[in-house]
């Protein structure tokens, strides 16, 4: 028992080191927010909360901010929704399954880059996919801009956001059906439930854990997306793609104002952490139970 | 006992844990710094730039060639960052400098931006080479304001990249019967009538995927308005935004431009919006003289499928690529080598020919270069006659924090065209980022 214990702390000590060095650049972060420093001059100048006042009356910040709660709800609700369909969907194949989740899992296997790169292919109003194949029909695609429209823009983004992830939300749903006893099933069947109903009134309220699982993740990365911005819009047109990681790394390593940038991810840890405390104590709240 | 044991076994792995990360940092540090130490380093020269395209690329590729020809034994160590013209690399690169742990050389540029990296205590000075070679006579004597801060020469500069040029698709301008423009009203006229006679054309290209550009057009209208030295006002924030009639002027014809632009600049990049030239999509293009290269390496032909006019043709605005002295690089020695070549008529030649820049040094003869628009380059650049201007964000004429702000008020204005709230903004972000305190330095040489 005790080599065992002993062993334990061994193999904790790594995880320990990653996680003291995460809180100290966590630390190192919060006192960089509240200084004018440039990046480049070592020179930091305490400046007290100059930093936050700038950042909550800069117009760019509230819009980039409300950029990312459209992502929060356009994008978890679908993703959600189309994942646990699916799941449901794969749960009752046989063979077959494993040949749909892998299809619907590959998105999620590319890096983000790519992604981007694939669907600003798509959406280019010029030469892309979208407005080839809809000229093919013999629409007038002038007025298509997608993701040069400002108007629809984010929403032609986040589109290609549930296509890379709609695959993480199936494999969370597929685990949490699994794990579901059968006889519920049967008892609905003999009362006459269809379909529809058993995936609505039995299996879902049933994926609670899933669907908290799903959602949370999501919505994290909702609050680090990046990568799709960079790539397939630079945060246009204007900055109507503008999210607050793409400000952060823009005002920090662009504009040179890490002061300011650092603020900037302070705000997105502590929207983060908003977000993943109640999953944290759920979670912690249930194993103890176990 | 059992805490104990457990205690024990944890401190002793801590300890070979930070043994090991110390050992390979003190291997690391040994490898870079020591100048005059084992052979193997000292054989090394490290170098950050950001030139990752095709055509710049084989360009820095061809000056290695020519400094290890003349050091046979060094090997060049390349680090190269592409992307965000400089600040991808900047990310990279500025905890090495942090850490007081500096590549030999790395790719700069003038002005505001070199200024930081001085001010930084980063850099030190190259009078000597300056001195040396009498460069400060040899070329334009706005290369010097740029790069000679508090009595000192910070840089080294290589090429000169003229950027108020205005491309255009010959076909389209032969088959319309246009000619080139020469002030604003022309080319707004020029681009009324591309738009008549041809709806599907967008009259003038723009990529603003990457947002600088939008910046650029900025100083077009600044320069068409107001003339070079209104421009470098605007930019350094002397004027005042929200009162001065010129600068209202200059804002109203940026916005008079804006449904002549492509319609689609937020998906395209400067060469995606150079691209447009070829396919008849666009007919104009204005944009720096590195779009020469692209349009050559797209199988475009000068004066056949596309002509330039400098505009306005008596200012030559653009910026300059240098290379500065790291402050404790690791090979000093070397990092003067290379800073020494550069200032050469051979480094410059074989650089600029392939480069698509002209020479910063005015005694080269302007018929070395295979096509019209460089060779017009040099000799207005040369001939001690016209305005010579930086421009605004690759410059150095204004501050990165502001250039910053300024693309994304200016591509918010690409979509919305108000006038009124984007001078609000400018004037706005002027004064949030000190941009006339932090800019007095030029005014005050």
């Amino acid at each position: 028992m005790m080599f065992k214990k002993s062993y334990g702390f061994i193999y904790l000590t790594p995880m320990a080191i990653l996680v003291v060095v995460l809180y100290i650049l966590i630390a190192w972060n919060l006192v960089a927010s509240l200084t004018l420093w440039n990046g480049i001059l070592p020179t930091w100048h305490f400046a007290g909360l100059k930093n936050y006042i700038n950042l909550f009356t800069f117009n760019r910040f509230w819009d980039d901010l409300r950029h990312n709660l459209i992502w929060l709800v356009v994008f978890i609700v679908p993703t959600t929704f189309l994942g646990f369909i699916l799941a449901d969907f794969f749960s009752s194949m046989k063979r077959s399954e494993k040949v749909f989740r892998q299809i619907f899992l590959f998105p999620m296997a590319l890096a983000p880059v790519v992604t981007g790169t694939l669907w600003a292919w798509v959406y280019d109003p010029g030469s892309g996919v979208l407005n080839s194949v809809i000229k093919a029909f013999g629409v007038n695609t002038a007025r298509l801009g997608w993701i040069a429209d400002p108007r629809i823009a984010i929403y032609c983004m986040i589109i290609a956001g549930i296509w890379q992830y709609v695959g993480f939300a199936v494999v969370v749903y597929l685990g949490a059906i699994r794990g579901l006893p059968t006889e519920m099933y049967e008892a609905a069947r003999l009362d006459g439930a269809g379909r529809v109903r058993i995936m609505f009134s039995i299996t879902f309220p049933n994926v609670g854990h899933g669907t908290l699982i799903s959602t949370t993740m999501l919505a994290i990365f909702t609050m680090k997306v990046f990568d799709l911005v960079y790539i397939m819009t630079g945060g246009g047109p204007g900055d109507k793609t503008e999210v607050l990681p793409f400000l952060m790394y823009q005002i920090a390593y662009s504009q040179r104002d890490f002061g300011m940038g650092t603020a900037i991810s302070i705000v997105i840890l502590v929207l983060a952490a908003a977000m993943v405390i109640p999953y944290s104590r759920w979670a912690i709240s249930k194993w103890v139970q176990e | 006992m059992k805490v104990l044991r457990s205690l024990f076994l944890l401190l002793l792995v801590l300890a070979v844990t930070a043994g090991m990360a110390f050992a390979s940092g003190s291997t690391e540090s040994g490898g870079s710094s020591s100048s005059g130490g084992t052979a193997a380093p000292a054989k090394q020269f490290l170098i950050y730039d950001y030139w990752t395209a095709g055509g710049e690329k084989q360009a820095i590729d061809a000056l290695f060639k020519m400094f290890k020809d003349k050091h046979p034994g060094v090997e060049i160590l390349e680090n190269q960052v592409a992307g965000g013209g400089g600040s991808n690399m900047l990310a990279v690169l500025i905890g090495k400098l942090q850490s007081h742990n500096p590549p030999d050389a790395f790719q700069a540029s003038m002005g505001s931006q070199l200024k930081d990296y001085a001010d930084a205590g980063y850099l030190d000075p190259v009078d000597s080479i300056w001195q040396s070679t009498n460069y400060a006579n040899n070329i334009d004597p706005m290369w010097v304001k740029m790069m000679k801060f508090d009595g000192h020469y910070w840089t080294v500069p290589l090429n000169a990249h003229r950027t108020n040029w205005l491309w255009y698709n010959k076909k389209i301008f032969d088959q319309l019967n246009l000619k080139p423009p020469t002030d604003f009203n022309s080319l707004l006229a020029d681009a009324k009538a591309i738009k008549a006679e041809m709806p599907n054309v967008a009259p003038i290209s723009l990529g603003v995927k990457e947002k600088v550009w939008s910046t650029y057009i900025f100083d077009m209208v600044d320069l068409l308005t107001g003339g070079v030295d209104f421009m470098q006002k605007v930019d350094s924030g002397v004027i005042d935004y929200k009162t001065d009639p010129t600068f209202r002027k200059a804002m109203e014809r940026y916005a008079e431009l804006l449904p002549y632009f492509y319609p689609y600049s937020s998906t395209k990049t400067w060469d995606q919006a150079a691209a447009l030239l070829k396919t008849g999509d666009a007919a104009m293009y204005w944009m720096g003289d590195w779009v020469l290269g692209y349009f050559l390496s797209i199988g475009m032909k000068p004066e056949v499928d596309f002509s330039a006019v400098a505009l306005p043709g008596n200012v030559w605005e653009g910026h300059a690529d240098s290379f500065p002295m790291p402050k404790g690089a690791p090979h000093p020695q070397l990092a003067k080598d290379w800073l020494e070549m550069l200032t050469t008529v051979e480094a410059q030649k074989t650089f600029n020919l392939i480069k698509g820049s002209v020479t910063i040094l005015n005694n080269v003869p302007s018929n070395i270069y295979p096509d019209p628009y460089r060779k017009l380059s040099a000799d207005t650049l040369h001939s001690g006659n016209a305005q010579v201007t930086s421009d605004g964000f690759h410059g150095g004429l204004m501050t990165a924090n502001f250039g910053g702000d300024l693309q994304n008020i200016l591509t918010q204005f690409l979509s919305d065209g108000n006038v009124d709230n984007a001078i609000n903004q400018i004037a706005n972000a002027a004064q949030r980022d000190n941009l006339k305190q932090n800019m007095s330095w030029y005014w005050a040489q």
